[in-house]
């Protein structure tokens, strides 16, 4: 028996193995596990529900704009971490992202500039101690979230975007 | 508060400072990242016990899930091991 091919084939399959590991680690943030993708699918919709309820209860219990903003734009994160750029494309255009951000932008500003003749108007028709409360606390919680979560899910998918190109 | 400490916050106070220890220590930096996750999210459990549940909110949404994929997609695009 050639013990030499023997031995050169089974030097061969290691430095084979080491060339498609290496090859794997390389593009390890573009061929995500299923065991990942299946629970980023199940998790999602629980993270926004979770996001929504802080910033619309959070004049009543602990929360409010930041943290809502924060928690929706890491569903996104999550999202846009885990699935392939043809999976993605096409359903966060930048330039709706942006849109929508200004857009909030000037609802917040309109919101705080017009508060002391809004105020009186909106506290007539509320009730204390319920979702529909707290003057103009619960649409500025609504568009700082809008504000923060578009943000951040901007500076995360130019990030990525990088990241696909190459 | 010092005289009724609960054994769950100075247990929560060792694993950070274990886990902050360790990470500066591995030379893989994802570990380190894992590691970081560690820390931040038993800080954010002490502000809860500390009767602080929005900071804690925070501290989770932006250090614990976000700081940590930002930290991800560095290391993917420079070296994931640290030079010895």
């Amino acid at each position: 028996m050639d013990t030499t091919k023997h031995q050169g084939g089974i030097h061969q399959i290691i430095i084979n193995s080491k060339k498609t590991n290496k090859a794997k680690t390389k593009n390890r943030l573009d061929n995500m596990d299923l065991i990942i993708k299946t629970i980023t699918r199940v998790m999602f919709p629980f993270i926004i529900l979770f996001g929504a309820y802080t910033a619309l209860h959070g004049h009543l219990t602990p929360g409010g704009g930041f943290p809502a903003g924060a928690t929706i734009a890491t569903a996104f994160t999550l999202l846009v971490l885990t699935f392939r750029e043809s999976e993605v494309e096409g359903r966060f255009p930048e330039i709706k992202l942006i849109d929508i951000k200004s857009i909030a932008s000037i609802a917040l500003l309109a919101i705080i500039l017009f508060e002391f003749a809004l105020r009186d108007i909106i506290i007539q028709y509320q009730i204390p101690m319920t979702v529909w409360s707290g003057g103009d606390t619960l649409f500025a919680n609504i568009f700082g979230s809008i504000i923060v979560a578009t943000g951040i899910i901007i500076i995360i998918y130019s990030l990525i975007k990088e990241e696909w190109k190459q | 508060m010092i005289e009724t400490t609960p054994l769950i916050f100075v247990l929560l106070l060792f694993i950070i400072i274990l886990a902050a220890i360790i990470a500066i220590h591995k030379k893989d930096l994802l570990h380190s990242v894992i590691l970081l996750g560690i820390v931040n999210t038993s800080l954010a459990a002490i502000f809860f016990i500390l009767k602080a549940p929005d900071i804690a909110i925070t501290q989770v949404a932006i250090t614990a899930a976000l700081e940590t994929s930002i930290f991800i997609i560095a290391i993917h695009k420079t070296e994931r091991r640290e030079e010895a």
